[in-house]
C-alpha cells in the first residue's frame, strides 16, 4: 500500500507553485475522497526550509480516483 | 550494430560540439558521461536519427536539474518535474502517485512539421511499470490519445498519431519502448523488448495546445493521468519514423548509451 501525507486547503494552496528542491515542484493532487495529498518523496526530498512543515504532516493510505477508460 | 565512436574524426568533432552547452548547464563532468552523450549523438547523426527527434532527454548526471535537459535544443522544452521523483545516476524514477515531468512540448506545435500524424515518443525503461499506466504521453478526453503502456493487462499498448493498437505485444518489463506515426503511411511501428511491428489504423488525435508529459499523460483540465513508477532512463518525442529498421537502430543506439553512461 501507497503511503501519502494529508494536507489541509491552506497547506496545499501554500505549496502550489512551491519547490521542494531544485526544478522540483510540489504537485498535491486529491485521492478519491477529494483529500488533498502529496508524496512521501515530495516530503523527505524537502530542501526549501520554509516548508519543513511538510515532514510533520499525517501519513495516510493513498486511494486514487479512477482514470478515463483506455480506450476511447 | 552502432558504431563506436571515432575519436578525434569529424564526427567526434561534430558530436563533441554539440555536447559541451549540453555538459556546460547540466554539470556533467565525468569522462565516461561525457563520452556516453558524444556517443549517442555520432550514432543518431550518422544513421539519420538526429533530425527526427525534437526533444531528447538522456537523464544524465543523477539530479532533477541535469534530468532536465533537452540535449537537442538547450533552450526549449527543458523538463519541469512535478511531484515525487528519485533522481539517481540510472536515471528519474516517477512515484506512480502524482509525479510527472512537463515537455512544454505541445501536441499541436509547430515544431511538429507534418502535423498530428507525423510523431513519435520513445521511453527507456529501467523498472518495470505496473498495469495500466503510461510512461508518456498527451490526451485531451476527446479523441485518440498520444501515449504509451508498457503493462496493459499484460500487453504493451500504443497509441499515436492516427495509428493504436492494444495488443501490441508482450508487457515491456526494461528496454526502449516505442510509438511512431507517419504521415502518408498507413501503419504506424511500435517497438518493445526489442521487435518492431505495425501499429493499424485507428482514429487519429485531435489537434490539442496540451504538452507531452513523461512519467505520466497530460490529460485535459490541467491534470496528468496514469503515472508510472518505471524508472526512466532515456526519452525522446519528435517526428515519426519510415520504417521498422529506424526503430531497431535507434533501440540499438539507446541500449548502447544506457550501458555506457551508468
Amino acid at each position: 500500500m501507497t503511503k501519502v501525507r494529508l494536507l489541509t486547503v491552506p497547506q496545499k494552496n501554500e505549496l502550489v507553485g512551491q519547490t521542494y528542491c531544485t526544478n522540483s515542484f510540489f504537485n498535491p493532487i486529491q485521492d478519491i475522497n477529494n483529500n488533498w495529498i502529496i508524496s512521501n518523496e515530495e516530503v523527505c526530498h524537502c530542501e526549501n526550509a520554509e516548508l519543513d512543515w511538510v515532514a510533520d504532516l499525517p501519513e495516510i493510505e493513498y486511494l486514487p480516483k479512477p482514470y478515463p477508460p483506455i480506450e476511447p | 550494430m552502432p558504431a563506436l565512436l571515432p575519436v578525434g574524426g569529424f564526427g567526434f568533432i561534430k558530436a563533441s560540439n554539440i555536447a559541451k552547452p549540453f555538459f556546460d548547464v547540466a554539470g556533467i563532468v565525468e569522462p565516461y558521461q561525457k563520452l556516453a552523450i558524444e556517443q549517442l549523438i555520432y550514432n543518431l547523426c550518422n544513421f539519420g536519427l538526429w533530425d527526427k527527434i525534437i526533444a531528447l532527454y538522456p537523464m544524465v548526471g543523477g539530479t532533477a536539474l541535469a534530468h532536465s535537459f533537452n540535449l537537442k535544443n538547450l533552450v526549449n522544452n527543458n523538463l519541469t518535474f512535478f511531484g515525487g521523483w528519485v533522481h539517481s545516476k540510472t536515471g528519474a524514477k516517477p512515484n506512480g502517485v502524482n509525479a510527472y515531468a512537463d515537455t512544454y512540448l505541445a501536441q499541436n506545435s509547430r515544431e511538429f512539421q507534418f502535423g498530428r500524424d507525423d510523431v513519435h515518443m520513445s521511453y527507456y525503461l529501467k523498472t518495470p511499470s505496473n498495469d495500466a499506466e503510461t510512461v508518456m504521453g498527451v490526451y485531451d478526453g476527446s479523441l485518440n490519445p498520444n501515449w504509451l503502456f508498457p503493462n496493459n493487462g499484460g500487453l504493451s499498448s500504443i497509441s499515436i498519431g492516427s495509428k493504436s493498437i492494444v495488443a501490441g505485444g508482450a508487457t515491456v518489463n526494461s528496454g526502449l519502448i516505442v510509438g511512431s506515426s507517419k504521415l502518408d503511411i498507413n501503419s504506424g511501428i511500435g517497438m518493445g523488448n526489442g521487435v518492431a511491428y505495425s501499429i493499424p489504423q485507428g482514429v487519429a488525435i485531435q489537434n490539442t495546445p496540451l504538452t507531452y508529459a513523461i512519467g505520466a499523460t497530460n490529460f485535459a483540465g490541467g491534470v496528468q493521468i496514469r503515472h508510472t513508477v518505471a524508472e526512466c532512463g532515456f526519452a525522446s518525442i519528435g517526428t515519426g519514423f519510415e520504417n521498422p529498421s529506424q526503430l531497431l537502430l535507434l533501440n540499438a543506439i539507446v541500449n548502447q548509451f544506457i550501458q555506457s553512461k551508468t
